[in-house]
């Protein structure tokens, strides 16, 4: 947890950077009259303060040979899992404008019941099917929710 | 006698046949959510927002109240058979509850935490009524320092209260404020858009929240698989005995008073009171031995507790506009996104939605009662639905949800962005309360503190010079450096762990 503390400690540092330099390009105005960018700046300054406690205090435990944790992930399957479901959100994003709503919910229903919620392929496809044909009715037809067009398909 | 007249018209419109079906669905779509482990209230009013966009406001925060409340009956179902708590605040049911059900004493255990809940949460909403309207009148005394200075306590306290490091809480929280920023600010400036015109008018709440709660959740939840097995017990008798009642009649009052009490306090209250009432219990009992190992008295005070810090929970969103607890920001939410501003002028400008939602509770809980006993079956069956079913779903509708809040495909990869965020912060230790109540109150925060300051010509000290003000900000110092002792930091670790 540590060195994922400092870790973070330097993502956040250079994001609270990141954002200090921004905001110096919005007008700052004065604290009598404040400008859109002051807030932000007095914020982000405060950000790369705790983000710099937070690295500190990180090295501070390492040196003080604190007892170092848990693994990252719950399980060795774990990040698989993971990468696998961020891989099916992505592709339901980038499906559904190609080959439209039940097309696409077909498909990603039966990636996560098959390769995540470890299903045979009768059952994945069977549960799929219905929800796909329930969503599109519910959602598209019912709902008369304004899905896109798909570019391929129906 | 006024607050009696403001109460009748509250009915008037809490009953109404549109109000009466959609407090219903909230009260039963809250204890279907709060019967399965692995979805909370905050991720399902998210992901039920969109729903509401074409229902008058005061129907839609009828409905998203009866969610949240919900959840805390059905919570301890899963606690009582299951040993595992549907909902966080229900965790400590699991110890007597579970005992009991393994002594074949399901039925009153159950019957108990209805009961309890149901008395408890019409208790807790009495002293709703009761309070909020003073509460809110003192409220309009305030002006943009005493604004800024209540913000500042409630993110203070909250960030006190999340688990983990009060660094990573108070960092978090200013990451949210940084996302609050994003768009048009009110001087007219655009501010991180980097030229992307979804970005114009700000991120979405909805593709947040789903992503924060709904993805992340799912997520977590995926790192493993789910196994869980339902208590083999008839369940039967669920009304629970003269000596049952006899024994839960304190509790259940001393759970009512807690609960509300603690309600108000930022932070988790629900599970921090059920987690306080055990311990009471505990103490006040002539046989501490018992707890443990099946006691009633262990299941009706947390219960009752955690109901009646659900109508504690609205007194600071109703009079100050100010969430509590990541729910009560997702709420808070909702009222924006219906066009009405939570805090001490909703009483006035909206009355309907202020009565008829302490009315809706009133009915809620009666409508909860019926939902958890007589239908108690219908959740055991619910239990045994595998997650490897209900996850896709879950993500199927935070994409829909996500998607139709603005028909807009960038939202959606807003969502997946932050579902990702969210996992990690999970994984790191970063809690996501925080950042989405300084996300939500990031606009009001700010005009507070640019009036102020023009108010004050750029002095500062008008934070402090302003009795209320000062005395607020002083509470939010307290907090603070009673982290620096470490006796209180111990205490405070203690607490957590518990929760």
């Amino acid at each position: 947890m540590k060195n994922l503390d400092r870790l973070s400690g330097i993502i956040l540092f250079l994001l609270g950077l990141g954002i200090f330099l921004k905001s110096l390009t919005y007008p700052i105005g004065s604290f009598r009259s404040p400008g859109g960018g002051l807030f932000p700046l007095l914020a982000s300054i405060l950000l790369m303060a705790l983000a710099g406690s937070l690295i500190l205090q990180a090295f501070w435990k390492k040196n003080k040979g604190e007892a170092s944790p848990a693994s990252f992930f719950s399980s060795k399957e774990a990040p698989k899992r993971i990468i696998v479901g961020f891989a099916a959100l992505l592709g339901y994003r980038y499906l559904l404008p190609l080959i439209g709503f039940a097309l696409s919910t077909g498909v990603f229903i039966f990636f996560l019941s098959k390769f995540l919620g470890k299903y045979g392929w009768t059952v994945s496809l069977f549960f799929s099917g219905i929800t796909a044909f329930v969503a599109y009715y519910l959602f598209q037809v019912w709902l008369k929710i304004p899905m896109p067009i798909p570019l391929i398909g129906f | 006698m006024e607050i009696f007249q403001n109460i009748l018209t509250g009915f008037s419109i809490a009953i109404t046949p549109l109000n009466l079906s959609l407090c219903l669905v909230g009260c039963f779509v809250g204890t279907l959510i709060g019967v399965l482990p692995g979805i909370g209230p905050a991720a399902t009013i998210a992901l039920l927002l969109p729903v509401t966009f074409t229902l008058p406001p005061a129907t839609a925060i009828i409905m998203l109240s009866g969610i949240f409340y919900g959840a805390m009956y059905g919570g301890s179902t899963t606690a009582i058979l299951v040993n595992i708590p549907g909902e966080a605040a229900a965790a400590i049911t699991c110890i007597d509850g579970y005992q009991m059900a393994r002594l074949g004493r399901a039925g009153p255990a159950l019957g108990i935490s209805a009961f309890g809940s149901f008395i408890a949460g019409t208790v807790g909403v009495f002293f709703l009524t009761l309070i909020a309207p003073p509460v809110a009148e003192f409220a309009l005394k305030f002006g943009p320092p005493e604004i800024f200075s209540v913000m500042v306590l409630g993110l203070t306290i909250l960030s006190y209260l999340s688990s983990g490091s009060l660094i990573k809480a108070f960092i978090i929280a200013l990451v949210g404020l940084f996302i609050g920023m994003v768009g048009i600010d009110i001087s007219g400036v655009f501010r991180f858009t980097f030229g992307i015109p979804d970005f114009y008018d700000g991120i979405g709440l909805v593709p947040v929240l789903m992503g924060l709660f709904g993805i992340a959740e799912v997520m977590l939840n995926l790192e493993q698989v789910f196994t869980r097995r339902v208590f083999d017990t008839k369940i039967k008798g669920l009304l629970p005995n003269r000596q049952d009642w006899r024994a839960s009649a304190w509790p259940i009052a001393r759970g009512s008073l807690i609960g509300f009490v603690l309600g108000v306090i930022p932070g988790p209250s629900n599970t921090i009171s059920s987690f306080v009432s055990y311990a009471m219990e505990k103490r006040f009992s002539k046989n501490p031995e018992r707890f443990g190992k099946g006691a009633i008295e262990g299941v009706a005070g947390p219960e009752s507790a955690n109901n009646s810090a659900c109508a504690g929970n609205f007194i600071p969103v109703l009079t100050l506009g100010i969430p509590t607890s990541a729910v009560m920001a997702v709420i808070v939410g909702a009222f924006i996104i219906h066009g009405v501003t939570p805090g001490p002028l909703l009483i006035k400008n909206n009355p309907d939605i202020f009565w008829g939602t302490i009315a809706s509770m009133y009915i809620g809980n009666i409508m909860l009662l019926i939902l958890n006993l007589p239908l108690i079956g219908i959740w055991v069956r619910v239990l045994k639905i595998s997650y490897g079913i209900l996850f896709p779903l879950i993500l199927l509708f935070c994409f829909v949800g996500g998607y139709a809040n603005n028909n807009s495909l960038a939202e959606l990869n807003v969502m997946i962005f932050f579902g990702l965020v969210g996992y990690l912060m999970k994984k790191t230790g970063f809690e996501p309360a925080p950042l989405v109540m300084a996300y939500i109150l990031c606009p009001f925060l700010e005009e507070a503190f640019r009036q102020s300051l023009i108010k004050s010509h750029g002095d500062f000290s008008i934070f402090i010079q302003r009795p209320i003000s000062a005395t607020i900000l002083t509470f939010a110092l307290i907090f603070i450096f009673m982290n620096v002792f470490s006796g209180v930091k111990q205490q405070r670790k203690k607490l957590l762990e518990k929760i």
